[in-house]
């Protein structure tokens, strides 16, 4: 696969080193970076992306790229609407609106350092995770209709997390146009049980110390400080999302034969944006979305409650508000000029988080003068970043920066090196503490698995697709 | 073995052979829950039916692996097997479980249709799935 050098941390595959490209690819990565998304044939799937029916400027990959199903990770792509543009389920996932939320706080070590074991503790017996596990609230069909709907509302409305929390939630935590009725039996069954869980493989929650302040006006704007305790969670829209994903592939590789699409990956399968079918999926990827708010907002309402009761003092006075809930698998319809006219457009973003600049309109007053919050986990036990997103960013890749550190080796390999035991027994040497409830599959996530998060977030930085504001590091770890 | 399991950076995959279609979606099947298990799976202690549809044999192995992993998931009992008729757009049996498996391996989300095939190869079938993991 070529590719030439078009800037710093830049790289683009001409059209043509796939049949079918209709734009070139375009990678945001240093000289090792994309000699590993190479070697693991990352950016042939780039390149595959490229192919996709009304897509714009270029298939874009952050920095945190690696081989996904389909669909590159870390990959953004920008359809033109009107222009027979195409959606496809497979270019934002099965865990539709999977994505990280940030909890800040006004304690500081010495307020928790004695008291982290049992806060560990209890949140393990809190949090509900591991495969299938049901969650926090048990809804029956109608108020799951109403989570889909209303996403993070839904839940502030019951009484659980803070009217407060919305407008620092990507879109006040609702996603508009989602639409119950386009969900399966099926996915509601899935879902019903699973609304406040954490779930199992990369998802976490992580109680975090800012160990680091880079930009010290943005950090203020987001009520960050040196040495301050946040918690982060990792999780999406459960068997939910799965569901309506399985579904939806199923319609799209029908509608793809149908329209004489042809793509050189069935995952890949698509169908323009304005088709019913499409319209359907937009509205059941939304309810999916909306679901993954909601399930984030009832989690930190258990963590919430669990420093309360640990700590004796109300989340209110310990200052526990929410920096930011972000998605990074979501498809979105936003506006942008391209070639000079201002077009509507499907952006993709699979493995890969929206990060509006300063003035955007559609952020909260509290963070249009700075940019988005963006919220990037490293792997487990390792630093995580809060970022911002720049002015460039727009024209860069359509608003969009890196997900996470991305996976380096594969579980098998990750496995070979070190037992679980191990991992944990290393991680606790590092300070860190871990509550897991299959210790054995800490390997799979271990941190030599992932790429370093710092040279992902410093390349995003220098590609110009986002700023680092802080840097976080573990203090507990709660797996599923 | 008449299956393997595949490596990958991110997700996981298995691969499985068998003489006929039928066998074949057993093997599949087996080689699921030993991903699941990460190990052999054990003889199985009881079964459910199920009945799946696609647009082609590739889709419906892959309609199949998604029906294992929701009777997993909803009820805790893992196929490890299946014994089933398989027309070129269907297929419908019973799933063979074992009750109260325990995860040993990665928390498998979905069936992906990335490099989905089922194909004849040498005097069989030869089959190949990637998970969302």
């Amino acid at each position: 696969m070529k590719t030439r050098s078009v800037g710093p941390y830049e790289w683009e595959i001409p059209v043509g080193e796939v049949s079918g490209m209709r734009v070139p690819g375009r990678v945001f990565a240093d000289a090792r970076m994309l000699a590993k998304a190479r070697e693991d044939r990352a950016l042939e799937q780039v390149a595959n992306v490229a192919t996709l029916p009304g897509i714009v400027r270029a298939s874009y990959a952050m920095p945190d790229i690696h081989w996904g199903y389909g669909f590159v990770v870390g990959g953004v792509a920008a359809t033109d609407v009107d222009g027979g543009g195409v959606i496809s389920p497979g270019g934002v996932g099965f865990d539709i609106c999977c994505g990280v939320r940030l909890l800040r706080s006004e304690l500081v070590l010495d307020d928790v350092r004695e008291r982290l074991p049992d806060i560990a503790q209890r949140l393990g017996e809190r949090i509900p995770r591991g495969v299938g596990t049901k969650g926090m609230l048990r809804l029956d069909r109608d108020e799951l209709a109403g989570v889909m709907r209303d996403g993070a509302a839904w839940t502030v409305a019951r009484g659980l997390g803070w009217e407060s929390d919305l407008e620092r939630c990507e879109d006040h935590g609702r996603l508009d146009g989602a639409d119950p009725a386009a969900v399966s039996d099926r996915a509601f069954e899935r879902g019903a049980p699973q609304c406040g869980s954490l779930g199992a493989g990369n998802h976490f929650l992580e109680i975090q110390l800012v160990d680091e302040i880079d930009d010290h006006d943005v950090a203020d704007a987001f009520e960050l400080r040196e040495g301050m305790v946040c918690v982060m969670m990792h999780t999406g829209s459960r068997g939910l999302g799965h569901q309506v994903c399985t579904d939806e592939l199923k319609v799209f590789d029908k509608l793809m034969r149908r329209s004489g699409i042809e793509v050189p990956d069935r995952q890949l399968a698509c169908g323009p944006v304005e088709a019913p079918e499409g319209e359907r999926y937009l509205a059941a990827m939304a309810a999916a979305a909306n679901f993954a708010r909601a399930n984030r907002h009832a989690l930190a309402h258990g963590v919430r409650e669990v420093f309360a009761d640990v700590l004796g003092r109300s989340a209110e006075d310990m200052g526990m508000r929410l920096v930011y809930d972000v998605a990074h698998n979501l498809a979105k319809i936003e506006r942008y000029t391209v070639d000079g006219r201002e077009r509507e457009l499907c952006v993709h973003r699979k493995g890969a988080t929206r990060a509006f600049g300063p003035g955007h309109p559609e952020l909260a007053d509290r963070y249009r003068d700075v940019g988005q919050p963006v919220i990037v986990p490293g792997s487990m036990g390792t630093g995580s970043y809060v970022l911002v997103g720049t002015d460039a960013g727009r024209d860069k890749a359509f608003w969009s920066t890196c997900h996470g550190a991305g996976r380096a080796m594969s579980r098998t390999q990750a496995k070979k090196r070190m037992g679980g035991q191990q991992v944990k027994a290393d991680l606790l040497a590092a300070g860190v503490l871990v509550n897991a409830t299959h210790p054995g599959l800490l390997a799979e996530e271990a941190p030599y698995a992932y790429k370093d998060v710092a040279q992902v977030v410093d390349t995003c930085e220098g590609a110009g697709l986002s700023r680092k504001v802080a840097r976080l590091r573990p203090l507990a770890v709660i797996k599923g | 073995l008449a299956y393997r399991i595949l490596d990958h950076t991110a997700d996981i995959g298995i691969e499985a052979t068998a003489p006929d279609i039928p066998a074949l979606f057993s093997e599949a099947v087996r080689a699921t829950a030993a991903v699941i298990l990460d190990r052999e799976p054990p003889e199985p202690t009881g079964h459910v039916p199920f009945a799946v549809d696609g647009d082609d044999l590739p889709t419906v192995l892959a309609a199949l692996l998604g029906e294992a992993l929701w009777a997993f998931e909803s009820t805790g009992r893992l196929p490890v097997a299946c014994r089933c008729e398989v027309s070129e757009t269907t297929a419908a049996g019973t799933l063979d479980v074992v009750e109260d498996a325990t995860i040993g391996g990665p928390a498998i989300k979905a069936v992906t249709y990335h490099q989905l095939s089922v194909e004849p190869a040498g005097h069989g079938w030869l089959a190949r799935v990637i998970f969302d993991v």
